[in-house]
């Protein structure tokens, strides 16, 4: 609890919640003792007095009534039915969400029922209802938003038991013999506690407001009682005469509610473990480039990889990279990372977690996520892209570039069909109509072997498995015939077997179309059957580039050799004599990180 | 999907069922005495129980329920207790105002609040949007009646551009003065719901802004703007549209207020006065009407969602 405190104070906006809501239940405490003026006694000599005249802080009304003893008493009638509106809500809510979750089946399913019926009566109707009947009381609004709020928050906490009862902790508890109300009292409680809190916080916001309104309609307290919502209900036929009035209880609820919203939304983050401390970049103990030297004695050979004497191709290169640099802030991320590739040619791009590796894919086409700064130069057919505007990039994504993404169950929207998917690029760079682009998906469906093409380009992607949704992922990248496709990743989230059809069929479509490649993994088996030519990426640098063969018989960098030993240890020799042979593939992809801890982890994925 | 839709269908039933039972319940089981409410307090028990078997309130309970949901069901929510008018069709006659109101201020609210959120989404980090998102905080604090005030305050007393107060007698036979009495009320009502809605705009924004499809649509060559449109949007809307359908009960209860603020003769007005005459046949009848509303709506929202999002439809719940 002290922690929530301590995090509320640390929370802006939830300090200013905090200090609103002191200042009500002062000025309601305050009112008990003492008033400037006696708020109900009627003055006609001293009527609409200006504010600062006569002691009358805010001036008076038309029966000469003190304007700011009026609303310090007003704080006293919006504070009862906040509390009792929050005491009934809270009743109501955990009855009924404990009979909901406990009760015999018939008796909770009846009360879910119910509480989707009863949450469609408004708050302020319930009010009204209740008014007709009985006149308007404190107790009017409050039961009306008590009942009505309780039965949002009894759905909430339902919801809430369901999932804290179904945690390991609590089924432990049970198995081991705690009782029903046992396991409650000492395990469910304490975990919804937090939810119940900020609920109920909400519906004092809830409660102010609609006792506002019902006092205003003339249906709140009756009368020696003083509430904000009957003063602007009083002064509304003097609004010509006299138009400040009004203003001073609309602030007062106005600043009511805000305080109890923050306060709400404050608690909401101080006791959401997700949402405590986020900050950009808080993952990564120790900058990238500080460190970069330090595992690494023979980081100055590495920087004297000569890069253009491995890659230069005969013919002009189709994509250069030079002196790439990606800063978050003032964070290197990649640091002057130059790379070059021919037409055609295929390059496996290595590294572990954090080492940029995908984050250097990513510059090329323009897709690095948001905050992140590229400098140096990326140039594909000699044209410079970097700086380029959105809109000219765009125009090269897809058509000369594509990209092929790690994940295939994030990465297809949810919502649109598959064969518009896949003929979106063709859509976009081709201006197919959409009966020409529906019969090029469908070709192409049938290219990367997708099963039953007619029936699958009219499915969502949710009815797909992850190895077909990455042949959509294919089919969508080669669509256009692009010269350069990038991979990132594409089949670490498949399990083995679909890994190696996945790869066997970029292979096969790469080659058959003339695309040169970049393959980003941390894998090297996986990357020993597609490249021609490998770059080894650590910390941010590439620290070793040559071609595949090379590399993997002697290797030179002490990093290279324990990627190596970490895949030999997985039962899986590299053959350097058939680099385009599809190689048995390690059972699973070595997890854990081969090396050392990895650094900015969260910056890459 | 069809499966769905007669089983929420079947749902939908009985939950107004529920629902007229409870609002039944409500009047008519609750501890008060409508025969003393219209007696008044110099009424003897002759007369009281006269004012009862009148009202048919000296029958046993089940038969008053079951004469009056009868009646409902043929379309007749009752007659009042005091003059004996319909209530059918003077509802009918108030929603003519109340109608436009409601519906005017939700297109307004939309209006405002989808391109404003995106926007506070887009820029997120800097000023425009911490300061879209702050004024967003403050709408949904201001109470609608307050905000009333200060507009007729500011409009209709100081430069006096827009009537304040009212509704043609003529009603929409005079189109153009019924529109302008109710640009205020809209301006009132749509502005705290563009507010709650604005909110629910911006984090379903940022929630989509993040995915994995919308760096594929990028890829495929979409601009960021471009793919934010075709792919960003329809996939946010899915939380936005289930915070309209609470919102529509928060429109109603929203209108009882600006019409008493503006003295609009419609439902509202109509309830407050129900409800100050103690007059319980017409309050039953009015709030059944609201909650069957909400209700429907409910049910137009569960099906508007599996129209949006596929994966919805194959659940079955």
């Amino acid at each position: 609890m002290s922690g929530i405190l301590r995090a509320l104070l640390r929370h802006r906006s939830g300090l200013l919640g905090l200090v609103l809501v002191s200042v009500l239940v002062a000025a309601a405490a305050v009112s008990w003792v003492w008033t400037p003026y006696d708020p109900t006694t009627t003055d006609l000599k001293a009527r609409w007095v200006l504010p600062f005249r006569d002691g009358h802080v805010l001036g008076t009304d038309m029966l000469g009534r003190d304007q700011l003893s009026l609303l310090l008493v007003g704080a006293r009638e919006t504070l009862a039915v906040a509390l009792l509106a929050t005491a009934i809500a809270a009743a109501v809510g955990l009855l009924m969400a404990g009979a909901a979750a406990l009760a015999p089946r018939w008796i909770s399913a009846s009360v879910v029922q119910l509480v989707d019926v009863v949450i469609a009566f408004p708050a302020l109707l319930t009010a009204m209802v209740l008014a007709a009947v009985f006149g308007g009381s404190l107790w009017t609004a409050a039961s009306a938003v008590g009942i009505a709020s309780g039965v949002h928050v009894a759905r909430v906490t339902r919801l809430e038991i369901e999932r804290v009862r179904g945690t390991d902790y609590v089924l432990a508890a049970t198995a081991s013999g705690s009782g029903t109300w046992r396991t409650m009292r000492r395990h469910v409680l304490p975990n919804i506690a937090p939810t119940l809190i900020v609920q109920l916080s909400l519906v004092m916001a809830v409660a102010t407001l609609t006792e506002a309104s019902l006092s205003y309609l003339g249906y709140g307290s009756p009368s020696p009682a003083v509430s904000w919502g009957r003063m602007l209900h009083d002064q509304q036929p003097y609004i010509e005469a006299r138009p400040l009035l009004v203003v001073w209880p609309g602030i007062a609820v106005a600043l009511t509610v805000l305080g109890f919203n923050l306060l709400g939304d404050a608690l909401r983050d101080a006791t959401d473990p997700r949402l405590r401390g986020s900050g950009v970049g808080s993952a990564a103990p120790g900058g990238v480039p500080e460190s970069a030297a330090e595992g690494l004695p023979k980081h100055g050979s590495a920087a004297a990889v000569p890069v253009a004497a491995v890659a230069a191709p005969a013919s002009a290169p189709l994509l250069t990279v030079t002196d790439l640099t990606i800063r978050v802030g003032a964070r290197i991320l990649v640091d002057g990372v130059s790379l070059s590739l021919a037409a055609g040619e295929r390059l496996g791009l290595i590294g572990e977690s954090g080492s940029g590796k995908s984050l250097t894919s990513l510059a090329v086409p323009g897709l690095l996520p948001e905050g992140l700064t590229a400098s140096g130069s990326i140039r594909i057919d000699g044209v410079e892209l970097l700086g380029r505007p959105e809109r000219q990039l765009a125009g090269i994504r897809g058509e000369r570039v594509a990209m092929v993404f790690q994940e295939p169950l994030t990465a297809l929207d949810p919502l649109w069909r598959i064969g518009r998917q896949i003929a979106e690029p063709l859509r976009l760079h081709r201006g197919l109509t959409r009966r020409q682009a529906d019969e090029e998906a469908l070709r192409l469906a049938r290219r990367v072997g997708l099963p039953d093409p007619e029936h699958i380009v009219r499915a969502w992607p949710h009815q797909l498995s992850g190895g077909q949704r990455q042949r959509v992922g294919i089919a969508i990248a080669l669509a256009c015939r692009p010269a350069l496709l990038i991979a990132d990743e594409p089949t670490t989230a498949l399990d083995a077997t679909v890994q190696r059809e996945i790869l066997a069929l970029l292979d096969e479509l790469t080659r058959e179309q003339g695309t040169a490649l970049i393959f980003v993994t941390h894998d090297l088996a996986v990357v020993a059957s597609v490249a021609d030519r490998i770059a080894v990426m650590r910390r941010g640098r590439i620290v070793e580039h040559g071609p595949l063969g090379e590399v993997l018989a002697s290797p030179r960098e002490a990093y290279t050799r324990s990627l190596l030993a970490a895949a030999r240890a997985t039962s899986f020799t590299p053959s350097p004599a058939s680099p385009s042979a599809v190689p048995p593939i390690p059972p699973s992809a070595p997890s854990a990180e081969p090396f050392e801890p990895s650094l900015a982890t969260e910056a890459t994925t | 999907m069809t499966v769905f839709v007669v089983r929420r269908l079947v749902l939908l039933v009985v939950s107004l069922f529920a629902a007229s039972v409870l609002t039944f319940a409500l009047l008519r089981l609750l501890p008060g005495d409508a025969a003393a409410a219209i007696g008044g307090i110099t009424a003897d028990e002759a007369q009281l129980r006269a004012v009862r078997h009148e009202l048919g309130l000296d029958r046993p309970l089940v038969q008053q329920y079951a004469t009056w949901l009868a009646d409902v069901l043929s379309g007749d929510l009752g007659r009042s207790q005091l003059n004996g008018t319909s209530v059918t069709a003077e509802l009918g006659e108030k929603a003519r105002v109340t109608g436009p109101l409601v519906l005017g201020s939700l297109a307004l609210a939309l209006a405002g609040a989808v391109p404003l959120g995106v926007l506070a989404a887009l820029r997120h980090r800097s000023r425009v949007g911490t300061g879209i998102s702050a004024a967003s905080q403050i709408g949904i604090a201001l109470p609608t009646l307050w905000v009333g005030l200060l507009l007729v305050t500011v409009f209709a007393v100081q430069n006096r551009r827009l009537p304040a107060q009212g509704f043609p007698v003529e009603g929409w036979a005079e189109p153009g003065q019924a529109l302008r009495s109710l640009v205020l009320p809209w301006i009132t009502l749509a502005l705290s719901e563009g507010a709650v809605l604005l909110r629910f705009v911006r984090s379903a924004t940022l929630d989509v802004l993040g995915q994995d499809f919308l760096r594929t649509a990028r890829a495929n060559g979409r601009t960021r703007a471009g793919a934010l449109w075709r792919h960003g949007l329809r996939n946010a809307s899915g939380p936005v549209v289930s915070v309209l359908g609470i919102q529509v009960a928060a429109l109603l209860v929203g209108a009882v207020v600006v019409e008493k603020l503006f003295a609009l003769p419609g439902a509202g007005s109509m309830l407050v006065a129900d409800v100050g005459n103690r007059d319980l046949v017409k309050v039953q009848g009015e709030v059944l009407v609201v909650v069957a509303i909400v209700l429907a709506v409910g049910f137009a929202v569960d099906v508007g969602q599996r129209l949006i999002d596929p994966r919805l439809r194959e659940t079955g719940r």
